[in-house]
Parts: C-alpha cells; structure tokens; sequence
C-alpha cells in the first residue's frame, strides 16, 4: 500500500485501538476548548467595556483567562504524559519493523493533528452551543442588563485555535523526543523499568518544609491590607512547589523506612501495596501532588463562592446601615428643610414610604494622629495622616435616642475599626477626658476587621465646640457638612425613580455635596461578586473535572500496568478477596494521602481566605466558617465516590481476561 | 524412599469448550488417566492443540474438568471450595512458566518471599528458608536485583526458588526452557534433576525433547487422549531421547489426519 495512506490509516488505528486512554484525552481536550473559547468571547464581547457596573466583570474575567491558561498547559503536558508512555511499547514494534524514525515521526504528527481537530470541533461546537447560555448566566449573577446581543468575535477562534495548536506541537515536541532519541529495544522494554530513586532526597525534603512553611506562614500571619491578593497567590504558589517537593521525598522517605521495616514489609496487606508504590514513586508522587493541590483549590475555590453568595447581602448592608445618604455643605445650604419637603413630596410622588430618617452637621478634620496626640498635619505625617469627624451631643442624643450629657472638656469617641482604647484625647494641646467609648453608630457599622474604611468620630458637648476644635485645625477653610440619611420601603423601581428625581432635584439646592445609595452600591458589589461567582464555578468545574481525569489516568494506566502482576500472584496464590483487599488499600492510601494534606492546605489558608472575604466586606467569620466545614464534608463524600467508581474501574481492568 | 500408593491420580479427565456464543463444542481433552507417584518427574510431550496446556491447568486447579476426577494426596480437587482454592495452590503447588512471571515491583528475594508472604510466615522463617535454596541455585548474588536487571536463566531460577519456597507437594512447569537459550537450559534441566533426587515430585510439560529426556517418565497426550508413556528405567539420557523421539514419530504419522 501506498505509504501516503498508511500512515494516517496507522495513526487514525492508533488512536481508535488506545481509546481506552486517548477518549478521556479528546474529551478533556475538548472541554479545555471549550471553556478556553468562552472565557475569550465574553472578554472580547465590546459591550462589556460600555455596560456600567461591568468593569469589575471584565477584569476579573480578563485575570481568570490568563490563569486558566496557566492551568492548562500543564495539565495538559500531564496527561499526554501518560499516553506517551502506554505508545512507546508499540512504537518500538514499528520501529522493529521497519518504519523510519521520519515515518513515526508524521505517524505521531497525524496522531496528534488529528486529536487536536477533533478536540476543537467538539469543543467549538459545544462552546457555540453553551457559551449564549453561560453569557447570560454571567450577566445574571452579576446583575447586568440581560438584552443584550452577544457575538463571537473571530479573534477568539483564531486565538483558541492559536492556543491549544502551541500547546499541542509541544507536547508533540515532547514525545517525539523522548521516542526518537531512544532505540528500538529500549522502548519495548521502557514500560517495564522501575523508577530509579532520586538522590539528595533530604534536600528535597528540606526545600519542601522551607517552601510549605513560608507558604502555610504567609497565609497565617498576612493582615488584611493592599497587599492581600498579592500575599494569597504568593502563598498558594509557595504551598503548591513545597506540596511538590514534599510529596515527592517525604513519600519516598516513608516508602523505603516501611520497606526496611522486615515486619511490616512482609505482611501480606503492606507487601503488595508498598512494592507497588516505590516501583513508581516519582510518578506516583507527581499524581498525588496534583490530586491535593487540585482538591485543595476545588474546596477553597468552592469556599470563596459559596461565601460570597450567602454572605452577598450582608456585605452590601455592611456599607449602608441606611438605605441613602445625601451630603449638603452646610454653610452654603439655605435651608435644612428644603430638602426634606423636596423628599417628602418625591416619595409620595413615588409612592415609596421614608423612614428612620437621621440628619446632622458635623465636621472632616484631616490631621496627624500618634496614639491619643492629634495635631496639625506635618512635613514627616506620612502613615499617620487621619481624619475625624466630629458631631455634636445633641445630634447624638437624639440619633441614638439617648440622654448623655457632657462637660466643656469631655468628649464620646467612636471608632468603626479598633477600639481608640485611650482615657483622653489630647486635640492641639488641649486635652479631653474620653466620657465613653461608643460601641456602636447607627450610620457607621463598627467592624474591626474593617481596614479599607477606618473612621473615628468625637461627640463634643455642641456645635460652637466642634466649630472651635476644626478651626484649630483649618481655620477657615474648616467647612461643616449636613448629612441625611433614611430608608425606603416600596417597590424597588419606585424607589430608584425616587432616587433619580431627588439626585435630580438636588443638583438645583444650593451647597449639594454628594450623594450615594445602597441600590447603586448593590450593582457595584453584584457586579465584582457576579464575576467572583462565575469565574468561581468555572473554575470550580475545571478543577473538579482536571482532578477526576488525573484520577481515571492515574488508575487506567497503572490498572493496565498492574494487570499482568495480579494474574502472577494469583497463580502463586493470591486470592479473589486479597486482591480486592489490596487494591482497596492501595487505592484508599494513594486517594485518602492527598485528602488530608488537601484538608490540611484548607486549614492553613483558612485565615488568609477570610482575610481575603474581609476585603470584599464579607465579615461574618461564622458563616465562612460554617460554608468551610460544609463543603469540605461534600468535597470528602465526593471524593469517596470518585474512589469508588476509580476502584471498581481499576479493579474491572485487573481482573479483565486478557 | 518408596511410596506405593498413586500420590497425584488422573481419573477419567474430559474438558469441553463452549465458545463464546454457545454454538460449537470444542473438545480440549477426551478422557486422561494417569497417576503420578511421589518424588516422580513426569514430562507431558505433545503438539501443540494437543491438550498439553489444558491439563496443566486442570492439575494447576486454574481450571475446572467438565468430567473426570484429580487427587492429589488423596484429596479430590472437586472437594475444595472455590475461596480455599486459591490458598490450596499456595501450599501444595509450585509453578514455573516458560515467561518466569515474575513481578518488576519486586528484587528477586522478594519475587522469591511472595508465596511465603501470602501464607503469613515470619521473615525470620522465610530467610531461613531462602538461604540454602539460593545457595543451591547460585542466585544468592542476585537477589538484590530487580527483574529487569538479570538474564532469562537467572530469572528462571528465581523463578524455581520462588515455586520451591513452599516445599510445595507437586512442581508445575510449563514449558520452563521455552525461552532460555540451550545452556541456560541445560543448566535448569540438571538443577530439577537434583531437586527430583531430593524427592521433589515433578510434572513438566514441554515440547522440547532435550527437557523430556530428562524425566523419568514421558506422557504422550495427542488430540486429547492419553497416547503413549515411555519410562526411563534404568536407560541413559541418550537412550530416553531415542525412545521419546521414536515416539514421537509414530505420534507424528499415525492416525488419519496430518498435522502441520
């Protein structure tokens, strides 16, 4: 036959006669397609550039492209790896038999060309399909606009095609070297050869506990500041290389102590399992490294979604005790009571009902605060520039329904973060007995967990007060605001209307400052969590689905492995039962090893993910913690199951007539 | 030492293959009898299809006859509970394959511990019973090594000490020379010799007349019945191989139909 034929017939063979492991390769192929292409068309969607509220989405979906890219390359290189490996037996048949190295080499080019068409095919169409429904899933978590057309611009084919064509000539780059630099005899015999055992393991070791330490003592002591996001990534890259290293000796470690350890070793349980587990434990330790470090990101990938989504609301009141907030300058205002017959006469034009309505002036003093020593900004202030706001006691008194009372040099302090802690206040030199420190403000929640948005405020005995200690500081230019706050109650289009007629109206009153509303800010935080959420769940399902995959190839291709040694010890007298013994043993410490260092990583980036909801405003450490231990209890019921179907999948292979 | 009651009987073995859909029945073994007395090394020479590998397995318990009985020791395989089968073979047979079968994931010593593994015998128990076997079959250098570190004819000897290790009643071999070359073979055939001396009880099955001659009794097996036996008796090697080769070709030219 001619030879431009059979090469492909011989590739096209070779892949239908490994279905077994190249049908789990397309399909993850395509699957990883498939997300790839939706991901970039959303991106490259223009509206999502003009749609307000969408910036957040848009950035956070531009950041998840990125990362999913850095997923998949390895994952894919991974999973080539084991097909690479089943092939060499039976390339170095052919080779035997006479075909060239070019020929395998354009056998393996077609091979690989045609998996990769096949897998974006599948994946293109099923993108096309999903990507409209997964849109609008997107805009509805985020609350955007739903009418919107969505195209699927030609740069995301293009680029996907770009993408995964790279990262398939690579892998085939890989293969082709590691088959063509190897002779004949070698591969037939290379599925058969033990792994040798690395040297200079304890360095390994070592540089495993220094990177897990650093790793695990990020994630413990990082406080909640600018540099949170930066601290997690650097913490899950450190735990992710020290889980590499660590695995790799401390598993090897542990195999040869239990080998040397005559009593243990030569039990008919341990016998099988640890033999089995050093003959390779390189690559053992690599599919456990990937098991846990996949575990770890689904349940803190899960923990972050699913926190969010519980804690949304709670995180949207946080910032808005009251519903709306409007910001007068009160020496330029005419009157107080403009604007209130202004509200009164829109709500009703609105038919929305207003309610605990608070109003007050007070003054913003920005200056130098050391411990309990507040003074005039200076050239050296620095970190220590802070403002104060200052309300009188009336105003207070009657905000808070309360009857306090205070001396000239008396003042109440409230913080919204740390407690101020100090006796006195000492304000330009002049000193001030702290009466009380407040524990709570209606309009300002006190959260200690808040670093974003620290405030202090000081009630002075009255207005002429107030007005003295902030000219002390800025003179003239001391300004006062007037502040109003209230709730709404009505329909949710009756209440935006209210709120567009009287930001409308406004703009016409002298001295408007500002305004801002819990609907608006709604939007805002729907809008960054909406794309938290989405990219969340997808990636959710890429890990779930890359963790599942490395699990089937880690049990297929040694199952395969494993076929020939089950029928030997049989025939030397192996039972039925001992050999469903052993698999399970063997398959509940290679899956339950990377479970519980999985738990672990979650444990010790615990802190730091809370930390990390802190700053999206989420506070509610109970209910973070409560989403931890229930998806952990899921994830571990999932992954037992995912054992189980492995195990019987394993387990079919072996015992399989051969 | 003598025994005089049949120690492995063969009575009246049938085999019948269904294939797979139930159609045709293929006839593997007709009807086989034999005994086996204690401390013997019996050969079975046949063709290929003859049954050779049917019957091993019959006698390896692997397999089931569809009529007919087997004793070994006085006990009837037909007795043994599936579940105990499997610990049955482990105590009272030994087996050596013409592809070794022995395990990459194990160093020799421990491909050699295996059987004794399986049973539960202490380590102290299994060295002492490895050390004078390596001794006798010079793999006491290589147990250390790994499968695919040694020869064939080293792997084969691990492999005869591993079906030793038991003090098994009875040694299967199928086709042990078949993939050594002739002087690691000669060096096996002496080496169950010896062990035949030490009253080992021995069936081999084989195609090669060179293993056979060894034997102290050939069984000829020819379309599933038992054709002809030729004993040694006080015969040289030579002499066996002449009787076993005129055998052979009567095997060969008799009956109806040509073979090959």
């Amino acid at each position: 036959m001619n030879k431009g034929i059979i090469l492909p017939k011989m590739a096209f063979t070779g892949i239908r006669k490994n279905g077994i492991v190249y049908f789990p390769y397309i399909l993850t192929s395509a699957f990883s397609v498939c997300i790839f292409f939706i991901f970039n068309c959303i991106i490259n969607n223009e509206f999502l550039k003009n749609v307000p509220h969408a910036e957040y989405v848009w950035l956070l979906l531009q950041i998840g492209n990125v990362l999913l890219g850095f997923i998949l390359i390895p994952f894919l290189f991974y999973t080539n790896s084991f097909l690479i490996k089943r092939r060499k037996k039976e390339i170095g048949l052919y080779s035997i038999l006479g075909l060239e190295k070019k020929h395998i080499a354009i056998m393996m080019f077609l091979e690989t060309f045609f998996i990769y068409m096949i897998s974006m095919i599948i994946g293109l169409i099923t993108a096309v399909v999903f990507a409209k429904l997964s849109f609008l899933i997107l805009l509805n978590a985020s609350g955007l606009p739903i009418d919107i057309t969505f195209t699927m611009p030609v740069e995301s084919f293009l680029l996907t095609f770009a993408f995964f064509g790279v990262v398939s000539f690579l892998n085939l780059g890989t293969n082709l070297f590691q088959v063509t630099r190897a002779n004949p005899s070698d591969l037939l015999r290379d599925p058969q050869k033990g792994e040798k055992e690395p040297k200079h393991i304890w360095i390994l070791a070592l540089l495993g506990i220094v990177f897990l330490g650093s790793g695990y003592y990020i994630a413990v002591v990082s406080e909640i500041n600018s540099m949170i996001f930066v601290n997690f990534f650097l913490a899950v890259l450190l735990v992710v290389i020290g889980t590499y290293f660590l695995f790799t000796s401390g598993s090897i470690v542990l195999l040869r102590t239990l080998r040397k350890n005559k009593k243990f070793y030569y039990k008919k349980s341990n016998y099988i399992t640890v033999s089995g587990m050093i003959y390779r434990m390189k690559k053992s330790a690599a599919s456990l490294v990937n098991i846990c470090i996949f575990s770890t990101m689904v349940i803190i990938t899960l923990l972050c979604t699913v926190s969010l989504t519980l804690g949304e609301k709670s995180a949207i009141r946080f910032n808005y005790p009251l519903d709306a907030n409007y910001i007068f300058e009160y020496d330029k205002m005419a009157d107080e009571n403009h604007f209130n017959s202004e509200l009164s006469r829109l709500a009703e034009e609105n038919q929305v009902k207003i309610a605990d309505k608070i109003e007050f002036p007070y003054f913003v003093v920005t200056l130098d605060e050391r411990e309990n020593i507040f003074s005039i900004l200076r050239e050296d202030t620095g970190d220590n520039e802070s403002s104060i706001r200052l309300l009188s006691l009336s105003d207070f008194n009657s905000i808070e329904s309360q009857n306090m009372t205070l001396e000239d040099n008396e003042i109440l302090v409230y913080s919204n973060t740390d407690d101020f802690k100090y006796d006195s206040a000492i304000v330009n030199g002049k000193e001030y007995r702290v009466k009380k420190e407040l524990n709570s403000l209606r309009f300002d929640t006190k959260e200690r967990n808040n670093y974003s948005s620290g405030k202090v405020y000081f009630v002075l005995k009255d207005y002429k007060s107030m007005e003295e200690m902030a000219k002390t500081f800025h003179g003239d230019t001391a300004n006062p605001y007037y502040s109003v706050w209230f709730n709404m109650d009505g329909e949710i289009s009756n209440k935006e209307a209210l709120l567009d007629d009287l930001d409308k109206a406004c703009a016409q009153m002298p001295g408007f400052y500002t305004s801002k509303n819990i609907i608006d800010w709604g939007y805002d935080v729907k809008s960054m969590d909406g794309g938290l959420l989405f990219i969340g769940v997808f990636f959710g399902l890429i890990f779930t689905i890359c963790l599942l995959l490395i699990m089937y190839y880690k049990q297929i291709s040694e199952g395969i492995e494993d076929k020939q040694n089950f029928i030997i010890m049989q025939q030397v007298g192996l039972s039925d039962d001992d050999v469903k013994s052993t698999i399970h043993r063997q398959i509940m410490l290679v899956f339950g090893l990377p479970l519980v260092v999985a738990i672990l990583h979650t444990m010790m980036g615990l802190k730091i993910t809370i930390r990390l909801l802190y700053a999206l405003n989420l506070y509610n450490t109970n209910l973070i913690l409560l989403c931890a231990l229930g998806i952990i209890a899921v994830f571990t019921v999932f992954y037992i199951l995912s054992y189980f179907v492995t195990a019987s999948t394993y387990y079919k292979i072996v015992k399989g007539k051969s | 030492m003598i025994y005089f009651m049949a120690f492995l009987e063969v009575k009246n073995l049938k085999k019948v293959y269904t294939t797979r859909f139930g159609g045709n029945q293929v006839k593997a073994l007709e009807n086989v009898s034999f005994s086996v007395e204690k401390g013997e090394y019996v050969a079975i020479m046949g063709e290929s299809g003859s049954g050779k590998t049917t019957l091993l397995n019959l006698l390896a318990s692997l397999d089931k006859p569809t009529e007919g009985e087997i004793l070994l020791d006085k006990k009837s395989f037909s007795k043994i509970k599936n579940k105990e089968l499997c610990a049955f073979r482990r105590d009272n047979l030994g087996f050596v394959f013409q592809d070794f079968n022995l395990l990459d994931t194990f160093s020799l010593q421990d491909n050699i511990f295996l059987p004794l593994v399986l049973q539960g015998k202490s380590f102290g128990e299994m060295e002492e019973r490895l050390s004078p076997l390596a001794k006798q079959l010079e793999i006491t250098a290589l147990l250390q090594k790994y499968p695919y570190e040694v020869s064939g004819g080293q792997k084969q000897r691990a492999a005869v000490a591993r079906a030793l290790i038991t003090q098994p009643k009875l040694i299967l071999a199928d086709e042990p020379t078949g993939a050594l070359d002739s002087k690691s073979a000669t060096s096996l055939l002496n080496m169950f010799s010896d062990i035949n001396k030490l009253g080992q009880t021995i069936v081999m099955v084989t195609h090669s007349m060179q293993a056979a001659k060894c034997a102290g009794r050939v069984i000829f097996i020819k379309d599933g019945n038992l054709f002809h036996q030729v004993y040694r008796g006080n015969s040289s090697d030579d002499e066996m191989y002449h009787k076993i080769s005129d055998t052979l070709t009567v095997l060969q030219t008799e009956g109806v139909e040509e073979h090959e």
